[in-house]
C-alpha cells in the first residue's frame, strides 16, 4: 500500500522538527535581517498571543517542533479528506 | 487587505481545481468499471475501493509533504553576513503533489505557523501566501515547465527542479519587495536590491535541498505527480 511509503517521510519530519531544528542558525532570516537593517522591523512587530509563540512549548523547541509537525499533518489530512472523498453529491442524497 | 483577499481567492480556486480533478478521475474510473463490470456484481464496491485507495494515498502524500515542509522551515541555514535562510518548499511541493495542491499545502503550513506559533502573523498571512504559495509554488512550477520542455530524463528533472526552486525564491523576494513598497513601508529602490541579493543566496540553499529531497524520493520510488503525468504522456525517460 503506497500510503505506508509516506509514513517514513512523516517520521523523518518529526526528527527534523524535533531534533535537527535545534541546530538551526540563530541568525535572522533574509526578510527579518533586511527589515532590521532598513529600519522597518518595528513596523511589522505586533504583539500577539500564540500557543507556541517563538516555537516554544513548555519552554522547549523540540516539543514545539514535534507538535507543529503533528498539527500540520492532521490539518492537511482533514483538508485532504474533504478534497479526495470519492463520495459524490448524488450518492450522498441516495 | 488586498493581499488577504487575493490569497483567499487563490486558495479557493486551488481547492476547487483539486476537487474537480479528483471528480474527473472518479468519472473516469466509473466509466471504466461500468464497461467491464466484475463477474461477482461488485462493480460499485470495486470502484469505491479503488477510489478510496487512490484518495487515501493522495491525502497521505499531501499531509506528509506539508509536515515535512513545516519541519524543514524550522531549520535555518546560515548564508553569511549575519543572516540565514530556510526552505520555502513551493517547487518541492508542486513537483510531488501538483501546483494547486502545493498552493493549498503551503497555505496550510503558513496558517499553522501564524496561528499556533505567531510566526509571520495573521496580518501578513495573505502576503505570505501570495509570495510563497502563488509565486513560489505556482510560479516555480511554471518555471520548471519552461526549463524542462520536451523529453525529460532524471538528470534534467533534478536540474530543472533545482534551478526552478532557486528562481522561485528570488521571484518571491521581488514579490515581497513590491508589496512592501506598495504598502508605503519602504521605497522600492531601497528594499528591492537588498532583498534580491540576500535571496539569491538563500535560493541556492532552496535549490540544493529541493534536489536532495527529490533525488531521495526518486531513488526510493516515491510517486511524484509531475513524473506520473509525464510518464502518461511518454515524456519521461527513466535513466
Amino acid at each position: 500500500m503506497k500510503k505506508y511509503k509516506w509514513l517514513g517521510l512523516l517520521l523523518a519530519s518529526f526528527v527534523v522538527g524535533g531534533v535537527i531544528s535545534l541546530g538551526a542558525s540563530p541568525s535572522p532570516d533574509g526578510l527579518e535581517y533586511i527589515a532590521g537593517t532598513q529600519g522597518f522591523l518595528e513596523l511589522g512587530r505586533v504583539v500577539v498571543w500564540a500557543p507556541m509563540l517563538d516555537y516554544k512549548l513548555f519552554g522547549t523547541q523540540s516539543l514545539a517542533g514535534i507538535a507543529g509537525v503533528g498539527l500540520v499533518f492532521y490539518f492537511l489530512y482533514l483538508i485532504g479528506r474533504l478534497l479526495y472523498s470519492p463520495r459524490l453529491r448524488e450518492e450522498k442524497r441516495g | 487587505m488586498g493581499t488577504a483577499m487575493a490569497a483567499a481567492g487563490a486558495v479557493a480556486v486551488a481547492a476547487r481545481r483539486v476537487r474537480s480533478a479528483f471528480l474527473r478521475r472518479v468519472a473516469m474510473v466509473r466509466s471504466k468499471l461500468v464497461t467491464s463490470p466484475s463477474t461477482d456484481g461488485g462493480a460499485t464496491l470495486q470502484m469505491r475501493n479503488e477510489l478510496t485507495a487512490q484518495g487515501k494515498e493522495k491525502i497521505w502524500r499531501m499531509a506528509t509533504i506539508g509536515a515535512f515542509i513545516f519541519s524543514a522551515q524550522m531549520v535555518n541555514f546560515p548564508i553569511g553576513g549575519g543572516t540565514s535562510g530556510h526552505l520555502l518548499g513551493g517547487v518541492l511541493a508542486a513537483l510531488v503533489l501538483g501546483p494547486w495542491e502545493a498552493l493549498l499545502v503551503i497555505s496550510a503550513v503558513l496558517g499553522v505557523q501564524a496561528a499556533m506559533f505567531g510566526d509571520g502573523g495573521i496580518a501578513v498571512l495573505g502576503a505570505n501566501i501570495i509570495n510563497m504559495g502563488v509565486i513560489g509554488a505556482l510560479g516555480g512550477y511554471s518555471v520548471f515547465h519552461f526549463l524542462t520542455k520536451g523529453r525529460l530524463t532524471r538528470h534534467r528533472f533534478l536540474w530543472g527542479a533545482g534551478v526552478a526552486a532557486w528562481i522561485s525564491v528570488v521571484m518571491a523576494a521581488v514579490g515581497a519587495s513590491l508589496e512592501l513598497a506598495l504598502s508605503g513601508t519602504i521605497a522600492l529602490a531601497r528594499v528591492l536590491p537588498a532583498m534580491v541579493l540576500a535571496h539569491t543566496f538563500i535560493g541556492i540553499g532552496e535549490g540544493l535541498i529541493t534536489v536532495a529531497v527529490l533525488a531521495f524520493l526518486l531513488k526510493r520510488q516515491y510517486p511524484l505527480m509531475v513524473l506520473e503525468k509525464m510518464k502518461e504522456k511518454a515524456e519521461y525517460e527513466e535513466i
